[in-house]
């Protein structure tokens, strides 16, 4: 009885360790964010027509957004290529050509990382006046659904093509990787109303299970992980499939946050 | 033998405690293996955020605006919103959805009519002699370069090639083939049309080699509403 005592504290001991040193390496991949946060947008872009201040003046900072805004609004739109908007403060997503909206989608829900309460407000700002390019992406649906058809031979083998299927089986969530470091998550709202709901949590926990085996490899090597702050948002099926198809690989994204 | 019989069973015991403890212990660390992996996949996050929480950074006022200042930051937000509403075209333009197989035609920036399309079906068709093309709809801006009344389509080499017929020469009358585009055709340009369709029961999947089919009132309005010119936005 008295060993199995001493196994227990040790343990409990082992595991208070081991959950402290991983704190601790998150903790300090978290400062070093910041810090290259803060270095990254240390100071206005050329031809600057305003530089932002920190200010704890309400009015000043919602002009200092819609500023930012429109300015990554207008960047965006000197690409020939699709953007997204993503305004959190009205909840909309908008698909944009050219700066023409496209479509429009209601945001269902969103978490934003308090990051962006942590980092410098001015640096903040700069970063929201520019569009962040999406480097890399994950998703649970083919961006380009090719079907590979073999032509026949000769008019004996031509048969005419059936009637595509459409109905939505597969579920939507994908996470786009930024230039800023910033990861979006996108994930369909209420899944549970079709059987999305096991997809949704499977797609979620693998990327847990890839962070944590990233967190591992660092930690043990005494390395700090990367940390990556997260926006997450929800939004109907329809508008994620829409929003992941029409955009191309380093589609532009402009945020608009506070 | 009261007494030999209680020998045994502590005999017994005695040696089921080795198996015992080695079960405990293995709980015990599976357990806490348990609990490590738990903590990393779900409670790691919330510490970070609460961290940044109590890390949050109070703006400063390091230099307050003045008026005149403020009167420039309106300026500018009035100016650059007046530039990007005039990105918009005031003529007619039409908004094609691919994904869902809609379209959208807008008249002095305000929508006058949707409805279904066919769009491309993003197959990807190969010939015997290693050629391929894939059927799918350009997205991006583009302009209507051309309209044409009862068009006539000049059937492409992977027309024959998708029905395994023989491909016939360039300037074979066989390529030509009238009523099947319906009533009118409008170009965007690298052979992609807007044009009317005979499988109507398709309408709103994408089944087209490419172009964007519609059925004949829709197509019809699309077609007196757009000009030369005129801005076709595809995504």
């Amino acid at each position: 009885m008295k060993r199995f005592r001493v196994l227990l504290i040790i343990s409990a001991l082992l595991l208070v360790l081991i959950i402290s040193f991983i704190s601790t390496f998150e903790i300090l991949s978290v400062n070093q964010a910041i810090e290259e946060f803060n270095g990254k947008f240390s100071s206005d872009a050329e031809k600057a027509e305003f530089s932002f201040v920190s200010t704890s003046d309400s009015s000043i900072i919602a002009k200092q957004v819609e500023y930012a805004y429109i300015n990554a609004q207008f960047e965006a739109s000197k690409s020939d290529s699709i953007s997204l908007t993503l305004n959190f403060l009205d909840s909309t997503a908008n698909l944009m050509i050219k700066g023409v909206v496209v479509h429009s989608a209601k945001i269902e829900n969103y978490q934003l990382s308090r990051f962006v309460d942590a980092v410098d407000q001015v640096a903040l700002y700069r970063m929201l006046s520019l569009p962040l390019q999406v480097t890399g992406h994950t998703s649970t649906i083919a961006k380009v659904p090719l079907m590979v058809k073999i032509a026949p031979k000769d008019t004996s083998e031509y048969t005419p093509d059936v009637v595509p299927d459409t109905t939505d089986i597969d579920a939507v969530n994908y996470i786009f990787e930024t230039s800023s470091g910033i990861q979006l998550y996108f994930y369909e709202s209420n899944p549970r109303e079709s059987a999305d709901g096991l997809k949704q949590f499977k797609f979620d926990f693998m990327d847990r299970v890839q962070s944590g085996y990233e967190l591992f490899k660092a930690t043990s090597t005494f390395k700090k992980p990367e940390y990556h702050p997260e926006i997450r948002i929800k939004l109907k099926k329809r508008d994620a499939k829409m929003i992941y198809r029409a955009l191309p690989e380093n589609a532009s994204i402009v945020l608009k946050i506070r | 033998m009261e007494q030999v019989t209680d020998n045994n069973a502590k005999v017994e015991v005695e040696k089921k405690r080795p198996v015992l403890r080695f079960f405990i212990g293995l709980s015990i660390t599976l357990t806490s293996i348990l609990l490590i992996v738990v903590f990393v996949l779900y409670a790691l996050s919330g510490i970070k955020e609460s961290y940044l929480g109590m890390n949050k950074n109070s703006a400063a006022d390091t230099a307050s605006l003045n008026q005149k200042q403020i009167a420039k930051l309106d300026n500018l937000i009035k100016k650059n919103s007046q530039k990007f509403y005039n990105l918009t075209p005031s003529q007619p333009y039409f908004i094609v959805n691919t994904t869902y197989n809609r379209f959208k035609l807008y008249k002095n920036k305000k929508q006058i009519r949707e409805g279904f399309c066919s769009t491309g079906s993003y197959t990807l068709l190969k010939s015997h002699d290693k050629r391929q093309w894939i059927f799918k709809t350009p997205k991006g801006l583009y302009k209507i370069i051309g309209k044409v009344t009862n068009p006539v389509w000049r059937r492409p080499d992977w027309s024959f090639v998708e029905e395994g017929l023989p491909i016939p020469s360039q300037n074979d009358p066989i390529r030509w083939e009238a009523g099947v585009l319906g009533d009118y055709a409008l170009s965007i340009g690298d052979g992609y049309l807007i044009h009317g369709t005979i499988y109507k029961r398709f309408l709103g999947m994408p089944v087209t080699h490419g172009c964007i089919r519609m059925n004949d009132e829709d197509l019809e309005a699309v077609y007196k509403t757009l000009d030369f010119g005129s801005k076709v936005y595809i995504f």
